[in-house]
């Protein structure tokens, strides 16, 4: 499922954006705060709509001041993981929150049974907490769970606004995991809202950069990671390795190469030193 | 001198014992990053500190006593700034909110201009002077609060997860203004999951359960890699670099500066 944004505006927040993002791929989006990022994901998934242009999530088109009675057709194609998880929490017991969504879709009971399961198996949350009241849940479990219940119903499009907040090192790296699954077998659009650009830089294939509601930077990652000085002069910090191997050449005129993981570049290090 | 001196602090919540018998002291003009994970008592720490918990045992803070009668004054020598901006915010404009402090001490008009000025530029928020604090962004707002919190110099600065929202732009120029501080005198008590944010001070204290598992400087501490990985806490960026490659026997000791890095690397 393609998604385009043609033109596309809201108020004076994200300004005349025109954008492709094709199926399968992992796209980040990153720039400091009050840059737009959110906004722009947010639109994908109605929760606000453009005040101009015209947004295309498959065929489903999104336009200022049309009425919309079938968007479930819509969120049915597009999960949403929200900054702070406990906005989205609501339900009594982690099995009715995870079950929420495909309940509504009218999945089969057996069905939501087995994908709540594996749901909460992907993200790391222990079957015995399917009965628990969520809200007595700890920052990084309700992450989790917020998580799970987007992984449930199987969306084609899932989006992540900041999904680092509250998450400990080995729930990062589970979740680069998931994320990988994700496109890799299942095929899906991941789309990741964050400002932490060693995490984005692990797994995204394409990043935008937003500065004052506009795209600036667009591309394969690595063509606009290396960017470093133009990053920072939109508050972006480039991602530590490639910093590193940029000061390597700037200082040594040695090229070391670009590389998305630290282990990686300590080979590339000792390789040249040795 | 200590700036805080904790002995034998014995704290619980309702269902659970947090803290029983804690120690720890903090040297004045020191930085020191205290981490943890999750429910480690780091966030409870900081409450006890500035007196909005009590918990038994001695706590003095700045040469003060904590009791019920010193707990109201804590804020005159004590700047706090927390995680979330919007439950601190009590002014219409960022100049009164910045103020709000002098003018509860009654300082008069004249200095409490000059300071709102200088205190702005230091932190570099002047243009927000005359906006409204509900208005900023995240990041802008815990600037907002960092600046009511220094206003009045006071010697100890405590930071609960302030930067947690802050871009990582924003984050390094704060560390950088904390650092000014730090060299003029300020004690900085920094409690974070963002070690990243320890590599400018000296100390590292890391909490587990209401327990400390290590203390020291932080070369000392970063070295306790085994540590940090059970606990789900990830290295700085540096330190891991520095660590990873004194294994292939590259570096002999943790590097913090990418440039001293690469002279050490290519001599």
């Amino acid at each position: 499922m393609e998604i385009k944004f043609e033109n596309v505006s809201f108020n004076n927040v994200v300004k005349d954006i025109n954008l492709k993002i094709e199926k399968g791929q992992i796209i980040g989006i990153v720039g400091s705060s009050g840059s737009g990022k959110t906004t722009l994901v947010e639109m994908i998934d109605a929760l606000v709509l453009p005040t101009n242009g015209r947004l295309l999530v498959g065929d489903f088109a999104l336009e200022k001041g049309k009425k919309y009675k079938n968007i479930n057709e819509l969120r049915f194609n597009v999960g949403f993981v929200f900054e702070d998880a406990n906005e989205q929490i609501f339900s009594n017991t982690v099995y009715d929150e995870v079950a929420f969504a495909m309940r509504y879709f009218k999945y089969k009971k057996e069905q939501i049974e087995v994908q709540v399961k594996k749901a909460l198996m992907m993200v790391g949350l222990p079957e015995e907490y399917l009965y628990k009241n969520p809200f007595n849940l700890s920052h990084g479990e309700t992450k989790k769970l917020a998580i799970a219940c987007v992984l449930a119903f199987n969306p084609e499009i899932i989006i992540f606004d900041e999904p680092l907040t509250a998450l400990d090192n080995a729930s990062k790296k589970n979740l680069i995991k998931i994320i990988r699954t994700l496109k890799t077998r299942y095929n899906k659009t991941v789309i990741i809202v964050s400002q932490d650009t060693d995490f984005l830089h692990k797994i995204v294939d394409k990043v935008y950069v937003m500065h004052k509601g506009n795209i600036v930077m667009a591309g394969n990652k690595y063509e606009v990671f290396q960017e470093e000085e133009l990053l920072n002069k939109y508050d972006v910090k480039a991602p530590s390795v490639i910093s590193f191997a940029k000061l390597v050449e700037k200082k040594k005129g040695i090229k070391i190469g670009y590389r998305d993981e630290i282990n990686d570049l300590i080979k590339d290090v000792y390789r040249y030193v040795k | 001198m200590n700036s805080v001196f904790i002995r034998n602090l014995s704290f619980g919540y309702k269902d659970r014992p947090l803290f029983e018998n804690f120690n720890l002291s903090i040297q004045q003009g020191s930085w020191v990053t205290i981490v943890g994970p999750n429910g480690s008592g780091k966030s409870t720490l900081v409450k006890i500190l500035v007196g909005l918990l009590e918990g038994t045992g001695t706590i003095i803070v700045n040469q003060v006593t904590l009791t019920s009668s010193t707990r109201d004054s804590i804020r005159e020598y004590v700047g706090v700034v927390f995680d979330n901006p919007d439950n601190q915010f009590v002014s219409e404009t960022v100049a009164d909110e910045i103020a709000f402090k002098l003018e509860n001490l009654g300082v008069n008009k004249f200095e409490i201009r000059d300071k709102i000025k200088e205190t702005a530029d230091l932190i570099g928020i002047t243009p927000l002077l005359n906006l409204e604090p509900h208005k900023l962004t995240n990041g802008q707002k815990q600037l907002v609060i960092l600046a009511g919190a220094i206003i009045n110099n006071p010697p100890i600065l405590i930071l609960d997860e302030a930067l947690s929202k802050v871009d990582a732009i924003t984050t390094q120029k704060v560390l950088e203004v904390i650092a000014y501080l730090n060299k003029k005198g300020t004690t900085i008590i920094n409690i974070t999951h963002n070690l990243d944010e320890a590599t400018l001070g000296q100390k590292v204290v890391v909490l587990n359960e209401g327990e400390i598992i290590l203390n020291g400087t932080k070369e000392e501490v970063f070295e306790h890699e085994k540590v940090f990985n059970a606990l789900g806490i990830q290295l700085p960026f540096m330190v891991d670099l520095s660590l990873k490659l004194k294994f292939y026997g590259l570096v002999d000791k943790i590097i913090f500066d990418a440039e001293e890095m690469v002279d050490h690397l290519w001599k």
